[in-house]
């Protein structure tokens, strides 16, 4: 079974921190922008939810220049930025609004999975993320 | 684009609001000299405001100021504002979180100057490359919540901004009204608020979406290093665990257990249903959520549900709204108002909350009413028929929209929306008019240091010098009071330079002198032990040449204290005036040995 990034989102306390890590870890900034995870945030309500890639793949069939592929250690998607044009076809394609176009590159990004050690995962203060199989995640939040 | 975004090197907003125009300009040294926060605040509010001024007039200026560690750090989240008090006349200093300071520096803005006052309601926007005006008329009136709501639906950005605003009791410019920001948290104390209101600023926001460089703005190592050490410090010890858990509430119970919980309007020091009104009974039976401010893994802010039925006869027959809690808004509109029911006081702070003043303020306002009342001081034709009596939660809930929306013509009501001081002045009562040079305080019965931290603290808050904390920590390990007033005035200069930073108090436990000198490092700003002290040190006097300038006296607001605070009993007994001379005397010494300017 595929490990991925489940969250349960009704413990999102809305610190983003997760963002902050994710464009840390990616591009040594700090910036919501280059964030690989995102927070969809309801300010009226207070309700917070994180929004990564599930591994769906349907960016892989999307891509003219096969520049997206599977990380066979992981399954999590991996994006050659050499053969990126940045046309956002992928971003079109991706049906969860978590393929993003880097605002400086201009190529596609989205969670590579931080090469099976997610740092959005290790940094969420209230445990809201998990990096695991949908069934255990099933588990873990009955 | 990365790498432009300096830690030091901040851009400062200046707007000029009588024109509606705006400039953007590099702040030079300015942070390098003087930090940040309530360093860099107090340094330009001493460069832009005249001596004198009324602060409701268009010549008040307003400061928003963030430090090195914003955001670039956990719990380094708050937003330092400055500018001269319509409430006690001399220091506005007030800080808030959300996401305003993540805003700032994501806007690389390091200050926000607002001056002059625009011809017409307005809000602001702050965007990336300037600044724009929108007519604000259609929100007059309108609740600091409602208010936010529009601002954010036009802007846009959602996720990369913070909104402030203020309610119908800023623009009636009553000196208590806070600013709200992002609907939770608020610039508090000391009457923001009013001075917005003065200036026909209904609110501003910030959109602040452009990404910082931690490579070429840190020690990159270092940095990592740091970073992952205070956020195991906030995350996996003790430290900060109890703002997490049950919030600043956790205070009520262990408060009342050693007879320091004000009660009936600092009367009783012991609450018999405070029980019914505790973190533990917040958290168990009414808490929804628990909310952060930007960048901080914390999440202390504690919304309770409030479920109100509809009238009979309304197709939907219940509505439920999320209100933020705090300990001192249950002091203030509990324990001290004898509201021993929790639902009872998320109404209170709901009704405050929607007007837009401060909690703590109208909550020893209306302290004070009731019991004028009680001692018929005030007659029922003053209260225009209205009873307000302790324990009562709709004679209070019926008389707050009286005190926001009040005329001259009503004149309890009136003076009641200038505060406690204007109700002595008016009716007389000071021995149980409850306040400290003119600020209404925080909820703190535990002896002296509490109440002298008030009188001599820059803005005569709690948080200033924490008073009420020395009074515990020297519960069993007595000190002479001039070792207890030397460390309060060493806690008031520590805690300036914690607010240069702006870190939130709450955290004061994790960044301490070692840490914040490893994180500032990491930044590439060495200072050392001393150097920080006397920046310390140097903010403290600068605060304090400020206070005097514009006319404080030290002596006439201790000579206005009300007998009550030698009438009560707190955690050490019952407090003797004899004893507050001594402590007064010493610290006017002190403070003269250490600034330099005469206190008096």
């Amino acid at each position: 079974m595929i490990k991925r990034i489940f969250a349960d989102t009704k413990r999102c306390n809305g610190c983003r921190i997760c963002e902050l890590r994710c464009s840390f870890e990616h591009d040594r900034v700090f910036g919501t922008k280059l964030a690989r995870i995102r927070i969809i945030m309801n300010e009226e309500q207070g309700e917070y939810k994180p929004n990564t890639c599930r591994l769906c793949y349907k960016c892989i069939k999307a891509c003219p220049e096969n520049a997206i592929s599977k990380n066979e250690k992981t399954g999590a998607i991996k994006i050659d930025h050499e053969l990126c044009t940045g046309c956002g076809k992928c971003v079109e394609a991706c049906p969860f609004n978590v393929m993003f176009l880097h605002p400086i590159k201009e190529k596609a990004i989205t969670c590579d999975l931080c090469e099976g050690d997610p740092q959005c995962v290790k940094y969420c203060p209230e445990k809201v993320l998990f990096y695991t199989t949908s069934q255990e995640f099933k588990k873990l939040t009955n | 684009m990365v790498g432009e975004l300096k830690v030091l090197y901040p851009n400062i907003l200046e707007i000029n609001l009588s024109d509606l125009s705006f400039e953007i300009y590099e702040s030079e040294n300015l942070f390098d000299k003087y930090m940040g926060g309530i360093g860099v605040g107090i340094e330009l509010l001493n460069q832009h405001l005249q001596t004198g001024v009324d602060p409701l007039s268009p010549e008040n200026v307003v400061i928003f100021a963030i430090g090195p560690l914003n955001t670039y750090f956990p719990v380094a989240s708050k937003t330092c504002a400055v500018f001269k008090s319509p409430l006690t006349g001399n220091l506005g200093e007030s800080y808030a979180g959300g996401r305003l300071s993540t805003a700032m520096r994501f806007n690389n803005l390091g200050v926000i100057i607002l001056k002059g006052k625009s011809p017409e309601p307005i809000y602001f926007v702050s965007y990336e490359d300037g600044v724009q005006f929108v007519n604000a008329k259609p929100l007059m009136y309108m609740s600091p919540n409602t208010t936010g709501r529009i601002i954010r639906e036009k802007i846009g950005h959602p996720g990369n901004r913070s909104v402030v605003t203020i309610g119908p009791a800023g623009e009636r410019l009553i000196p208590y009204a806070c600013a709200t920001v992002d609907r939770t948290r608020h610039f508090g104390r000391t009457g923001l608020g009013a001075v917005l209101g003065s200036k026909n600023v209904k609110g501003f926001a910030i959109i602040g979406d452009q990404p910082i460089s931690l490579e070429s703005n840190t020690n990159y190592k270092q940095y990592r290093r740091v970073f992952r050490e205070i956020y195991k410090k906030t995350t996996e010890t003790n430290l900060m665990a109890k703002y997490h858990v049950l919030g600043t509430a956790a205070g009520i119970l262990p408060l009342n257990a050693l007879k320091s919980l004000p009660t009936k309007n600092f009367a009783e020091s012991y609450f018999e249903e405070a029980e019914n009104i505790s973190g533990e009974y917040f958290a168990s039976e009414l808490l929804g959520k628990r909310v952060a401010c930007g960048g901080c893994p914390i999440g202390c802010i504690h919304l309770a549900i409030l479920r109100e039925r509809w009238e009979k006869g309304t197709v939907a027959d219940i509505h439920s709204i999320a209100v933020s809690y705090d300990y001192e808004l249950i002091y203030a509109l509990g324990s001290n108002l004898k509201i021993g029911n929790a639902k009872d006081i998320l109404k209170l702070i709901e009704a405050i909350e929607k007007e837009g003043m401060d909690a703590i303020s109208t909550g020893v306002v209306l302290a004070w009413l009731a019991e004028a009342y009680e001692r018929n001081l005030i007659s029922p034709k003053d209260t225009e028929g209205e009873l307000i009596r302790f324990g009562r939660v709709d004679d209070f809930l019926s008389i707050i929209g009286k005190i926001s929306k009040a005329t001259e013509e009503s004149e309890l009501y009136y003076t009641a929306s200038k505060g406690v001081e204007a109700l002595v002045e008016k009716y007389g009562g000071n021995d149980f008019g409850i306040r400290v040079a003119k600020l209404e305080p925080a909820g703190y019965r535990t002896g002296y240091y509490a109440i002298m931290g008030f009188l001599v603290g820059g803005r005569h808050s709690h948080l200033d010098n924490a008073g009420y904390s020395l009074d515990q920590k020297v519960l069993n390990k007595p000190i002479t009071f001039e070792q207890g007033m030397n460390s309060l005035m060493n806690e008031e200069e520590w805690r300036n330079v914690l607010n240069s930073m702006v870190i939130c108090l709450f955290a004061r436990g994790v960044y301490d002198m070692n840490t914040t000198i490893q994180a500032l490092e990491s930044l590439k700003i060495n200072r050392t032990d001393e150097e920080l002290l006397k920046i310390g040190k140097e903010i403290q006097r600068k605060r304090l040449q400020f206070k005097y300038a514009e006319g404080f006296s030290l002596k006439e607001a201790y000579q206005k204290f009300p007998k009550r605070f030698t009438e009560m009993m707190t955690a050490h007994g019952y407090l003797e005036k004899e004893n507050f001379d001594k402590l007064l005397a010493l610290y006017s010494k002190e403070a003269e040995k250490r600034y330099a300017i005469k206190v008096d």
